[in-house]
């Protein structure tokens, strides 16, 4: 809403300042040289109207305020994706991109996506990137600068490749994605650009070689350059047996291509695949819960920007040169442009992504890395409807804060599902910081590693390897990730910092950040598996596993999962835990008291009589009962009332909040 | 004036070569220690054909380094942190060696404008020859997942790294290809094979030159074959069928146990495509089976577990008594001429011992048994206490290879064809990735300090990612393309069939 409103602004501005243009064909050359006075004329019938001028305000205005939302209004985001990709200085890390077709892109998206360290930094790039796409656009297919705006439908394309993707960022497999498709494009262009200037003997040899060698570099990118020349000259003037020659010839090279390659060159893809190289392609084949029409759904939904993208630069090659010619500055044109610029702009903003739990949990873990526990638990106030994961967020951080027994069920709770084509399980999404902070560092290494088969590396993934295994004493596999990530731009410096525990393991008290869930990591080796379940596991061994000596954060956190989980043998054996290692404390969290006093109500058999309650907990529970015995029967439908009264007590969670679904 | 050009521009070159051609100091003060290189190839002993081994000084806040490698009259002086002699230069310093001798390594560094010598370190040089060929499978050090999986041949006088076979060739995301256990007859590569599990799932069979897909999967046998051992002499094949899981530990740093519920061993005649029992025993778990040189007597591993609670499910129970699960070397004599077993006896039983022993090889000359011995289990290459053992089979006494095991995992030991180099896995540089070490067998069958399989550039193994699974020597490369066994492995699977005797 904001870019549509500024550009409104710019509109409105330049109407005011240039005037309206005369909607005469014959008066075409009066409007482009001295139209001032033709525009005087017509200012009655038009308040506006588009000039060269207009088009290169806006083209300026759409870039630089897309550098403003995506530096600001999506830092976090921008953030977390440089974080969830890897690019290394090293020839090893080269050899490795280039083992597939696209390579190339994958190779500088991985080195671009790394300014997103500083967001601001990472979005300038991006945005210079997006308009050399602009420029070549327009000096490509020849159109003239009051048509300019033509040439930003490609680049809002491009832009909704990345901008539409949300939970999609922990997912994709393909290195480098951000940028892929941006990079393949200027090189079609320009390469398309070249073949455009060379004589007709010249553009047969061109084409083979530009696919040929192209093709291990960039992948469908070549390809659809390949396509883009062959329908060029099939639109040339040059003579018919020219014409279908080269064009054949396209054809033949975009089809014989990737097929030459795979097997020979290239064993790291299915012949299928080989020919979408450049694009994501695995979804169509995604495993499990998804039928055939969420598959279809989903490659739809995904493909949709690049085939919209493909389809333009087709369009473009055939129609732009002939029809924007015949378009002078007119009303028509006014029309057309307008209807261009909403079509840039629905494009746009149709496509981005924008899922209020999603930025809360982008948010959360950002606060997290940055051990910022209040703002994590803040974050968790924003939602509503929270998904788990903005749940267990602020879980884990009023355990840090020491403020879960005051605090834990203030806050809205739920299972959101996290809105996305792709089932968002919290192994991707959250569960390796969880398991962490839970002192499962074997667990937290472990889907670093599943993770890092199935994706890739990725900084984030690195930097968990290496907390979880310096704080587990394991220094040698520590090293070992320590050193990859010292061949990082940005993340060298952190590295080396982790590297002095290893060097001197007592500074270890010094790191809060290991130090804290070191405390949680005091329990006995057993065996098992998760099952891909990260809540559900932890809400199990944290209720269940045995400790040696456990500190009081350990029976803290066992304390609180054994209240989510409402099992009172849990709680009792949980709380008997939490009070003896919490002998020396003066008060009894508030939210303990009244699990104290609830679980006491239901089994009989405690005697709570000499624990010392609150008088406000229980005066509150007194009320509770009463309302409950009142109710009994009728509690359901007065769910609202009990929120209201009760929303931030143990016993309103106990009875009311149901259908929580962990994950 | 174009002769001009010329002229000066081989002056430049000239001058270019002979200000980068490094020299040794004029003058240096002497270091006490040796230098700290990685990988460590200090005193080691290399055969006389290998590739040259690169390797980088550690010494920090050092800015310039020097290496001087002397054999007599024969010198290489190489400038950089990274020590990475060329292939001839390499060639040409091991062309000395026609019987045992030594390099000479010296290292210099510059700290604070001021040259040190670091003490001199010796690499040995046999004159045994090392099969040229070694494979492995590329694997990351994962559990349960998996995406790109290569089984490589490298040539180890050079770095020349081939693809044999690459899983993506035919996976897709919902129904990926495993590949898995390849293994050679006499380390050539005229009777071979690997397995595929799972999408276009088989296993790609060599027959004498002769690619087949089979299907050792039969009603009679718990699982298709999986860890195999071709008969040296004779034309089969033993090999184990598994039911395998895995569990994950929350606190051990050996993180994952795979376990076998159940498992046997059945011998498979290719000639007649059938497969027969060779054990199958309640409560037995057999496993990694392996012939004598004489392809008379067949060896394997063998561990006794009972439920004790009869309401858990052998899965169940082993991942409490995990650590309970201790395997034996057991041996059966084998008849060729009617292909019966007889019963088993215990060659080393080191269950009474509280060990666990795996993955038996027999020395190309009969003599000796290399094993992985560790505490419990039969999935040593997650245990860091294990380590490779050598059996002396003509007296039976069993002794750890010292000089070349470590304080991390080592498995899967195997013998070069001429039984002089051993080579094995080990996980001693960073816990958790398996790379490639071979050491030298010496005439009283101890072995030399293990040394790291070179690479091109020394920082590899500090970088890579994948594992070095299952290393096996080949004398030759494979005879086919990956693209070749892609499309026997895509078509249809020859199913063998179970007989009592498959004679």
């Amino acid at each position: 809403m904001q870019l549509c409103s500024f550009i409104t602004v710019i509109i409105k501005n330049d109407a005011h300042k240039l005037c309206v243009i005369k909607t005469n064909m014959k008066n075409t050359k009066k409007n482009e040289t001295g139209g001032r006075a033709a525009s005087h004329a017509s200012k009655k019938r038009f308040n506006f109207a588009f000039t060269e001028k207009t088009t290169k305000r806006l083209t300026l205005a759409f870039f630089v305020i897309l550098w403003l939302l995506l530096a600001f209004f999506e830092s976090v985001q921008m953030y977390r994706i440089q974080d969830q990709s890897l690019f290394l200085n090293t020839g090893l890390f080269f050899k490795e991109m280039m083992v597939a077709p696209a390579g190339l892109l994958s190779y500088i998206g991985c080195f671009l996506i790394q300014f997103f360290y500083y967001p601001a930094l990472g979005a300038a790039i991006y945005v210079a990137l997006l308009y050399a796409v602009c420029f070549l656009v327009r000096k490509v297919f020849d159109i003239p600068s009051h048509w300019s705006l033509l040439a930003l439908l490609p680049v809002a394309l491009l832009v909704a490749t990345n901008m539409f993707m949300g939970y999609w960022i922990l997912y994709i497999k393909l290195q480098g994605y951000f940028y892929v498709a941006i990079v393949g494009v200027i090189f079609m262009l320009l390469a398309m650009w070249a073949y455009k200037k060379l004589p007709l003997w010249a553009k047969y040899i061109f084409v083979a070689l530009w696919t040929l060698a192209a093709y291990p570099l960039f992948g469908v990118y070549a390809l659809v350059g390949t396509l883009l020349m062959g329908l060029h000259t099939l639109c040339g003037k040059e003579n018919l047996a020219v014409r279908l020659s080269l064009f054949a010839l396209s054809l033949a090279l975009v089809a014989a291509t990737p097929a030459l390659y795979f097997g020979n060159v290239y064993l790291s893809n299915s012949l299928p695949l080989s020919y979408c190289a450049g694009i994501p392609a695995y979804q169509w084949t995604l495993e499990g819960d998804y039928g055939l029409f969420d598959k279809l759904l989903i490659l739809w939904k995904m493909w949709l920007p690049f085939i919209l993208l493909f389809v333009v630069l087709l369009l473009y090659t055939v129609f732009a040169d002939r029809v924007v010619e015949n378009y002078k500055i007119t009303k028509k044109y006014s029309i057309y442009q307008v209807l261009l610029l909403a079509g840039v702009l629905l494009v746009t903003w149709g496509f981005w992504y924008n899922d209020e739990n999603f930025k809360v949990e982008l948010e959360q873990n950002h606060a997290i890395w940055n051990e910022d526990w209040e703002r994590v638990a803040q974050l968790a106030k924003k939602s509503e409807t929270p998904t788990r994961l903005i749940v267990m967020n602020k879980n884990m951080a009023l355990l840090h804060l020491g403020r879960a027994g005051e605090e834990m069920f203030h806050y809205p709770d739920g299972s959101a599902e996290p809105v996305s084509t792709i089932k968002v399980r919290l192994t991707q999404n959250g569960g390796k910081m969880a398991y962490y902070q839970y002192g499962f560092f074997n667990f937290c290494y472990r889907w670093c590693v599943e993770d890092a088969v199935e994706y890739g590396w990725k900084v984030e993934f690195l930097k968990h390897a290496i907390r979880s295994m310096i704080a587990s004493e394991q220094y040698k596999t520590a090293r070992h990730y320590i050193e990859i990530l010292k061949r990082t731009t940005f993340h060298a410096s952190w590295a080396e910092n982790y590297e002095k525990i290893i060097e001197n393991p007592k500074i270890m008290g010094e790191y809060p950040d290991i130090t804290f869930p070191r405390q949680l990591f005091s329990y006995k080796n057993t065996l098992g598996l998760d099952e891909s379940h990260v809540e559900a596991y932890l809400l199990s061994h944290l209720t269940t596993i045995r400790y040696v000596n456990p500190s009081p954060v350990c029976a803290e956190a066992s304390l609180m999962h054994a209240l989510i989980r409402k099992d009172k043998h849990l709680y009792w054996n949980a709380m008997y835990n939490y009070l003896y290692t919490h002998m020396h404390q003066m008060r009894i969290p508030t939210h303990y008291q009244e699990a104290l006093l609830l679980y006491a109500n239901i089994d009989h058999r405690a005697d709570i009589s000499k624990i010392k309650f609150d008088k406000s907990v229980q005066q509150r529970f007194q009320e509770f009962t009463k309302m409950i015995q009142k109710y009994k029967g009728k509690s359901k439908e007065l769910e609202s009332y009990f929120k209201e009264q009760f929303g931030d007590t143990y016993w309103y969670y106990y009875f009311f909040v149901r259908e929580i679904k962990s994950n | 004036m174009k002769n001009l050009y010329t002229l000066l521009l081989v002056a430049a070159t000239l001058l270019v070569a002979v200000s980068c051609t490094p020299s040794l100091p004029d003058t240096h003060s002497a270091s006490r220690k040796q230098a700290e290189i990685y990988p460590d190839y200090k005193d080691v002993t290399i055969p006389c054909n290998i590739a040259p081994l690169t390797f980088e000084i550690k010494e920090k806040g050092a800015t310039s380094f020097l290496t001087h490698f002397s054999v007599g009259d024969k010198q290489l002086l190489l400038a950089g942190r990274d020590v990475t002699p060329s292939l001839d230069e390499w060639r040409d310093l091991l062309s000395a060696f026609s019987k045992p001798g030594k390099i000479k390594v010296d290292t210099y560094f510059k700290k604070n404008e001021k040259w040190y010598k670091n003490k001199p370190f010796n690499i040995y040089v046999s004159a045994d020859t090392i099969d040229r060929y070694l494979s492995y499978r590329l694997i990351p050090p994962s559990y349960v997942a998996y995406e790109k999986l290569d089984i490589m041949q490298r040539d180890l006088t050079c770095f020349d790294e081939e693809v044999i076979y690459c899983n993506m060739l035919l996976s897709s995301e919902n129904n990926g290809q495993c590949i898995n256990c390849h293994h050679y007859k006499n380390h050539k590569t005229d009777n071979m094979q690997f397995h595929a599990r799972q999408n276009f799932g088989g296993t790609f069979f060599v027959h004498n030159g002769e690619f087949r897909k089979l299907d050792l999967k039969t009603d009679s046998t718990i699982s298709a074959g999986v860890y195999p051992a071709f008969n040296p002499v004779y034309d089969v094949v033993a090999y184990s069928v598994n039911n395998t899981g895995q569990a994950f530990h929350t606190v051990n740093h050996n993180k994952v146990e795979v376990q076998d519920a159940a498992s046997d061993l059945i011998l498979y005649n290719p000639v007649k495509n059938s497969v027969s029992h060779i054990s199958k025993e309640n409560n037995m778990l057999e496993v990694f089976p392996c012939w004598s040189a004489d392809g008379r007597t067949l060896y394997y591993c063998c561990a006794h577990f009972e439920v004790k609670d009869t309401a858990n499910s052998v899965e169940k129970e082993e991942v409490i008594r995990y650590q309970e699960v201790k395997y034996d070397i057991l041996a059966r004599r084998w008849n060729p001429e009617t292909y019966e077993f007889s019963r088993p006896d215990t060659l080393f039983a080191c269950s009474k011992m509280g060990k666990s022993a795996t993955l038996p090889r027999v020395s190309p000359d009969g003599r000796y048994m290399l094993f992985a011995l560790g505490e419990y289990g039969c999935f040593h290459v997650w245990h860091s206490d294990a380590d490779i053992y050598m059996l002396d089979l003509h007296t039976g006494e069993a002794r750890a290879l010292e000089k070349s095991n470590s304080d991390d995992a080592e498995s899967y030991p195997t013998w070069s064809s001429n039984g002089k180099w051993i080579m094995f896995s080990s996980r001693r540089d960073d816990g958790n990735y398996t790379r490639v070490y071979i050491a030298h067998v010496e005439p009283d069958g101890t072995t030399s300090k293990a040394f790291l399989l070179p690479q091109s550039n020394p920082s590899f193994h500090t970088l890579y990612d994948k594992s070095f699974n299952r290393p096996e020597f080949m004398i030759e490369p494979v005879q086919f393309t990956p693209l070749e066994a892609a499309q026997v492995l895509s078509g249809e699977a020859l199913k063998v069939t179970y007989t009592e005797n498959c004679k």
